[in-house]
Order: C-alpha cells, then structure tokens, then sequence
C-alpha cells in the first residue's frame, strides 16, 4: 500500500523526494488484511465479506446485524462510552509510530455512496490513542465525520471525542476533515464539503478541550460505524458503503 | 453591572452533537453564538450568580447577557 509522504523524508531524505502538490492519498482498504474490527457488541454481521466487510471499486461496504435499541453508545459523536464497531490499526508514517507526543496533521476525506441508505448512519475516520477500547479517554479520537438520516441530506464534517460539528447539504458529495493533534492534546479539527465540481457546500470547524495522557504513546489510525442519534436503531443486514482515504505527516523541528 | 462580549465573526450555523452543562446529550442544527468573558468581569459575575437560587442572577444581569447573544444571534441570521 502506498504511504502518505512524511515531512520529514520529504526535507530531510536528500533525494528529490515526493512533491507535496497534489499529494496522494492513502486508500483505505479494511479488507487488505492490515486492519483490526473491534466489535464489543458484535453489531457487525462477520460471515459478511472479509470479517464483515467487502471493498470494491474503492467502497469499504460494511454489513450489520440488528441493533434492536439505540443508545450513545453507537453514536461516535455523543456522551458515554465507545461501543459501537470500529476497524483499527497501528498509526505509522514510513514506519515511525506517530505518539501522542508529536505534533501532526492528519486529513481524512470520505464520499459516502448515497443510494446504500439503510438507516441513520454515522462514519468516523481518524486517530484515536487507543481504538480497542471502550472507554472515551482511552480512545480518543478526533477525524473526519460523515452521517445522514434516510431522509436527509448528507452531513460532513468534523469529530471530535465525543462531539461532533458539522453541516448537511444536498449537494455534497465528498468531505475533508483536517485534524492536528499531538503535543498531548486531542486537538482540533476543520471541514469542509465540496459539490461534484470541487466547489465548498459547507465548511466549519470544532476544538476539543482534552488532553491525552502525560506519557507519549503510540496511537491508532481508526474508522468507526455508527448510527446518527443516540436512538437510531439498525435492521439486520443493514448495509454502509463509503470511500475513505487519507494523508498523514509530522512537521520536523 | 458586568459586561460580555460576542465573537461576532465566528457566530455561525451549523449542527453540534455535543454535551450539555448538566452532562446531558445536545443534537440540533443551531446558531452558535460565543460568549465572551472578560477575565476581569469574572469576580463581578461569579458574585451575582448563585446556583441555588431561581431568582439569580438579577434580571439586569441576566438581560446583558441575554441581550448580547440574540444580538449576535440576530446579526447571524439575518445575513444569512
């Protein structure tokens, strides 16, 4: 899989390094092998595709069992702990773990397929400390956000922890969410959506008032699958399918 | 009498899943409207407010606040 450019190869590598125009970003693949499911409740539907989940034509298509009453728990963007399901893996930049402790840029950009519309859906895609976790300070995790109820229009924007800022526009087609992070604080994160032509539906942004813990630690690149509200249920073989890719640096000094 | 203020640049509509002052969940499409504090109002403010009484703050109070957010309030939604 090809990696996202660091900073500091780019500068500090001598060897013409990568352009950061037009920078490519990392596909996200959940059935390539690399990454984790974290399922505490076992809401995802694992004899579907690849543990639950298929790809193709650069969709990550993510089928449900039934989630017969809602709660916070499966809304990434609410009080309460992290139960909802969520694929994890290490978070590395050519191969240097990305710690809490340094300073980064992470932007993810996500394109929901619109006519897979089964419930009131929700998607996250960012860093967390701590992905294989339920409890909201070990995760930790701020990125891009994309939801939308079945009657609605799709909404981009930004999560944050347990928060979430963001707009619906019936002409979005794609979300970017930049997040910095690092330095011991969850951070921040900006957005915007763009149309069919590149151009900006919504934009908007939200901070995050959390630190990490005192100790620099490795963290986790994570996508999350969620219902909108805290009272949104699921109907078994409920399907998700989105495109979801992302860059990545650390800024040297 | 204390006085705030309204960051009137960065009142703005948009859709916040968030907590409330109390714990409880907020999920609403709304006006955004930031408060701002003087740190030398805080001992002014802190003073006319207790917790525990429906009656506090003093209406005269509580009008400068509310007057400044619905006048931020009130700005925003008519530009847009």
């Amino acid at each position: 899989m090809a990696r996202s450019p660091s900073i500091t190869g780019i500068i500090g590598g001598g060897g013409g390094g990568a352009s950061l125009y037009n920078v490519p970003p990392t596909v996200i693949d959940l059935t390539d092998g690399t990454w984790t499911l974290y399922d505490p409740d076992s809401l995802i539907d694992t004899t579907y595709g690849t543990n639950g989940v298929t790809f193709s034509g650069g969709y990550n298509t993510v089928q449900w069992n039934a989630l017969a009453a809602g709660s916070s728990d499966y809304n990434w963007a609410a009080s309460g702990s992290h139960r909802a399901p969520r694929w994890y893996k290490n978070f590395d930049i050519d191969g240097n773990a990305v710690e809490t402790g340094v300073v980064q840029v992470y932007q993810s950009i996500m394109e929901a397929d619109l006519t897979v519309n089964d419930f009131n859906q929700q998607v996250v895609c960012g860093i967390a400390v701590d992905a294989a976790s339920t409890d909201l300070f070990t995760v930790d995790g701020n990125g891009g956000l994309f939801a939308k109820t079945t009657a609605g229009n799709p909404q981009y924007g930004t999560w944050q922890y347990n928060a979430s800022s963001n707009l619906a526009n019936s002409a979005s087609v794609k979300g970017y969410s930049t997040v910095q992070r690092g330095a011991l604080i969850i951070g921040a994160g900006i957005y915007v959506a763009v149309d069919s032509a590149g151009e900006r539906t919504v934009n908007g942004s939200r901070n995050v008032n959390i630190s990490t813990a005192a100790a620099s630690t490795a963290q986790h690149l994570m996508v999350g699958f969620g219902t909108r509200s805290n009272t949104d249920t699921i109907p078994a073989g409920a399907q998700q399918r989105i495109k979801l890719s992302y860059i990545a640096f650390t800024p040297a000094g | 009498m204390p006085t705030v203020h309204i960051d009137q640049s960065q009142v703005r509509f948009e859709s916040v899943s968030c907590e409330d002052t109390d714990g409880s969940s907020v999920e609403t499409a709304a006006f955004i409207v930031p408060v701002i504090i003087p740190v030398d109002q805080l001992p002014d403010w802190e003073a006319a407010y207790d917790p525990s009484s429906s009656s506090s703050p003093y209406a005269a109070d509580s009008r400068v606040i509310a007057r400044a957010v619905l006048d931020g309030f009130k700005a925003a939604a008519e530009a847009q």
